[in-house]
């Protein structure tokens, strides 16, 4: 094609794609500041005729790395709600150096009870003793009482989790659709990608998953233990039922693409993500802890049991100084009673402030005189005091759901409770700083190779300033000759 | 006598070049005609055979040479329904009488039937993709029919055949029969689950379970279940197994024996029979995971016209996402171009000059290639016109002159008597 006619075209087509380029230009611009925003570039054809037109717009995108990014975050997930769950158990617990702690207040009693021992008329030391006693079961009460906050702030917390995954899988379906329906290569179709991407980012943050993208650019998201969660449609997580969480067993089951997760099949469950965080937490982290707060509990009811004292005894042991729900019988050794720590308390017999006599710490016999070891109301009287804060440091057996070993003695057992928390906590620190360093590492390399930098985009902007200038002189000196090829006719 | 000659020999020339400076009046009007073929005159000599002692002029003949061949300059539009074609061909058009047509025009739009007509309201013709490539007529128009996206009657695929390529843990505890899924017992075990949304006969999703048991080392079943009929707490289905296949591995590999089944069927409830392949299935020591997973089938939408590829198909696309190929847009081509019958509205029509037409597809030997989103404008370009027009002008005022000549020396011949 020759003429001034078609060089007009090829002027003005030049003008359109760079119109075109610089409206690319000035979107990343705008976004620049948008993670989820990817780069665009704008492709040019060339036609036979030799004017040039905007071809495909492509994005920059690199999948490898979006699927580390969204790995990592699963990971910052999860580890985030186990840190902030392991804190809060690791504070009320107490530092077992600490005056306050589970075990500084096993070790007061101990020492208590060895001075009553020391003075066995003194009522001072008696009504002390029982003070030792008293608090130390209303630190198991509370410690109780935030465990099970815990536990249920999880629940609640795994309950947000799924509503908010159940709603990012319903938003990701039309976006889904609209990109398998698409155009590839239109400015529409980008933005579905980048919509697509953001919310995977989002959904990864709440549950480990695994993409694959498919031939006809859908996307089919898997959790990380393989179930389905969304393939054309979206597949639903619910609770089966609403149940209230109960101390000692775990807490209501959690139902992914109708596999119950609690059922046989527990590694089809996701591991990373608030969720998998949140069921931990709610499902073994705080059952493990409150297992240990009731074994605590229930040695010491059995410690301060009292056992009948005839020259044949034929009475079972009742529960003495420290009463529960199950009173008068005593809990047997080794067996987990869920909720003990939270129903732990003074015997009102023993308590002065409630009409009782705190001497039946030295003597027994608050559940009648067979259990009376001391008949004959002796002032001086030590064998029982002696034998209990002997108890303190004598091993005895646990249940293993606590996970501090068998066969232990009360104060040891404490101590390493606070310690496995305490441990607990640190290493989930750790994990949540790793996995957060992880996260952003990749989430700059994934900015770096899809993000915007303005440099680059002005850079381009003043070549296409100058190109569009070139354009538009070429124009102009058109115009100039049409008009004189029509000054010519008249 | 020479003189009459003359002045019928100018007469001629001024009529040659009144002609062309209609034509330059044509092209120069149909500057911005999409698709419009420039017009071109050409001269030819003619002489009156004489005797030598007395020269007779002879006249010019016009012939109007329309430049069908010509590509013209091709512009970008925002419309997917305007196409042009880069290099040889023509759409196939149908004006209003039910007559086949060739055009370079190609700013189409969706009329109220849902076909798509160009300015000129013809509509564009295409072959529906159902009826395969093979139905083409290479020299005949037989087959074809107006593109249309009827945007309000629903279309249901139902799901035929499907694609399942997963890896199955190898390290998984085999399930005692008891237990595996097809016997659908409430203490079912399973190694791995994963589900696909299949489509019935009148497009109603049906979700599928798709269970993977080890039974033994090496050996799987993968079972199928319609979801409808899921338990409280999944197993026990209300209703057993749709269907169930048995899958052994090779232990060197972990991929399929041969003598192993390599797919299942699976009659859809409400539906077709579904084969979905399995082939890709490996048994590796690691995690559950799905490489890829697919069934075909779309629910009952409307289809909505989304693209015209550059090999002239064109791709529809439901509700649900599906992406289908709807039509495919043929091109037609004659010998000789250039001697079509120009008819109005940028159509041209076969004559025995052109040669007969053939049919075929973009990209094709001897075809272009339709571009979607460009139109092709018209080759006329104003510059050569304004030139032709002087020339013209200059060549009817020099006719003229001997004309008046001519008319000035019969006057003296005239007047030789008095």
């Amino acid at each position: 094609m020759t003429g001034l006619a078609s060089a007009l075209s090829s002027a003005l087509s030049g003008l359109l794609v760079t119109s075109g380029q610089s409206a690319v230009v000035s979107r990343n611009v705008t976004r620049a500041s948008d993670e989820d925003y990817s780069r665009r570039d704008v492709g040019l054809t060339v036609n036979r005729d030799g004017t040039a037109q905007l071809g495909s717009y492509t994005r920059s995108e690199d999948k490898t790395l979006l699927d580390k990014v969204l790995t990592a975050k699963s990971r910052v997930g999860a580890s985030a709600i186990a840190l902030t769950s392991l804190e809060i158990l690791s504070s009320t617990i107490g530092d077992p150096q600490d005056g306050s702690s589970i075990a500084a207040t096993l070790h007061q009693l101990q020492q208590s009870l060895s001075d009553f021992h020391d003075n066995p008329s003194s009522r001072i030391f008696a009504t002390e003793a029982l003070t030792a006693a008293r608090s130390i079961a209303s630190r198991l009460n509370a410690a109780a009482a935030d465990v099970a906050k815990v536990r249920s702030e999880a629940h609640a917390e795994a309950k947000s989790s799924v509503q908010k995954i159940n709603a990012l899988l319903t938003e990701l379906k039309p976006v889904d659709q609209a990109i398998r329906s698409g155009v590839p290569g239109t400015e529409a179709y980008l933005d579905k990608l980048d919509q697509r991407d953001g919310i995977l980012k989002l959904l990864s943050v709440e549950i480990g998953l695994r993409t694959v993208y498919k031939s006809d650019g859908g996307t089919a998201i898997y959790t990380d233990g393989g179930l389905t969660l969304f393939d054309v449609v979206p597949r639903s997580i619910e609770f089966n039922l609403d149940a209230p969480i109960v101390s000692g067993l775990a807490g209501p089951s959690l139902s992914v693409d109708a596999v119950q997760l609690n059922g046989g099949s527990p590694e089809l469950a996701a591991k990373h993500g608030r969720l998998a965080g949140a069921l931990k937490v709610r499902d073994g982290i705080t059952l493990t802890y409150e297992a240990q707060l009731d074994e605590t509990a229930r040695s010491l009811i059995n410690l301060f049991a009292e056992t009948d004292q005839s020259a044949t005894p034929v009475l079972a042991p009742k529960t003495g100084l420290f009463k529960y729900a199950g009173s008068p019988a005593v809990p047997a050794a080794a067996i987990l009673v869920p909720g003990l720590a939270g129903q732990i308390h003074i015997n009102p017999l023993f308590d002065e402030r409630s009409g009782g006599n705190p001497m039946l710490l030295r003597d027994g016999g608050s559940n009648g005189m067979a259990f009376n070891s001391n008949p004959a109301g002796t002032s001086g009287y030590q064998q029982r005091l002696a034998e209990m804060t002997a108890a303190f440091d004598k091993p005895s057996s646990y249940n293993p759901a606590a996970q501090l070993g068998t066969t232990l003695s009360i104060k040891q057992f404490a101590e390493a409770s606070a310690s496995t928390v305490e441990t607990e906590r640190s290493t989930a620190s750790r994990l949540l700083n790793e996995a957060q360093a992880t996260s952003q590492r990749w989430s700059e390399v994934l900015l770096s190779k899809s993000g915007v930098n303005l440099d680059n985009e002005m850079a381009s902007l003043l070549a296409l300033e100058k190109s569009y200038q070139a354009s538009a002189k070429v124009m102009t000196t058109i115009d100039q000759m049409f008009g004189i090829l029509v000054g010519i006719v008249n | 006598m020479s003189l009459y000659g003359v002045m019928r020999t100018s007469t001629s020339g001024m009529n040659a070049q009144s002609s062309r400076i209609s034509a330059v009046a044509e092209n120069v009007a149909n500057a911005n005609t999409n698709g419009y073929k420039a017009v071109r005159t050409e001269f030819a000599s003619y002489f009156i055979s004489g005797n030598v002692s007395q020269y007779n002029s002879g006249y010019v003949d016009v012939n109007m040479h329309r430049m069908v061949g010509n590509q013209g300059t091709l512009a970008a539009t925002t419309s997917i329904t305007d196409l042009a074609i880069q290099g040889d061909g023509f759409f196939v058009v149908r004006n209003s009488n039910g007559e086949n047509m060739l055009t370079r025009a190609g700013s189409y739009q969706t009329n109220a039937d849902g076909q798509l007509e160009n300015t000129a309201g013809h509509l564009l013709m295409g072959y529906p993709v159902s009826t395969g490539n093979g139905a083409v007529v290479v020299n005949g128009f037989a087959g074809l029919e107006p593109v249309t996206f009827d945007s309000v009657a629903l279309s249901a695929q139902p799901s035929t055949s499907g694609l399942l390529q997963a890896n199955l843990p190898a390290n998984a505890t085999a399930v005692v029969p008891a237990n595996v899924p097809s016997a659908n017992s409430a203490g079912t075990e399973f190694a791995a689950k994963t589900s696909m949304v299949a489509y019935g006969n009148l497009g109603e999703e049906v979700m599928l379970d798709v269970y993977m048991t080890k039974t033994s080392p090496l050996q799987w079943e993968v079972s199928v279940f319609d979801r409808a009929g899921v338990g409280v707490n999944g197993f026990p289905y209300a209703t057993g197994p749709i269907s169930t296949a048995a899958l052994s591995f090779d232990p060197a590999n972990g991929h399929l024996l041969p003598t192993s089944s390599n797919s299942i069927t699976v009659a859809v409830p409400n539906g077709q029979s579904l084969t979905i392949d399995l082939a890709k299935t490996s048994q590796l020591a690691v995690g559950f995971s799905v490489q890829d997973a697919d069934i075909n089938g779309n629910k009952a939408s409307a289809a909505d016209l989304v693209e015209i590829a550059n090999d002239g198909t064109v791709y529809v696309a439901f509700e649900d996402g599906t992406r289908l190929p709807r039509y495919r847009i043929p091109l037609a081509t004659v010998p000789s171009p250039d001697n079509l019958d120009a008819l109005s509205g940028n159509a041209f029509g076969v004559t025995t000059r052109s040669g007969d037409f053939r049919i075929g597809f973009s990209g094709e030997g001897g075809f272009g290639s339709i571009a979607s989103g460009v139109l092709e404008q018209s080759t006329a370009d104003i510059a050569s016109e304004f030139t032709d027009m002087i020339d013209a002008q200059r060549g009817y005022t020099a006719n003229s002159k001997v004309f008046q000549t001519g008319a000035e020396l019969m006057d003296i011949l005239v007047n030789l008597k008095r």
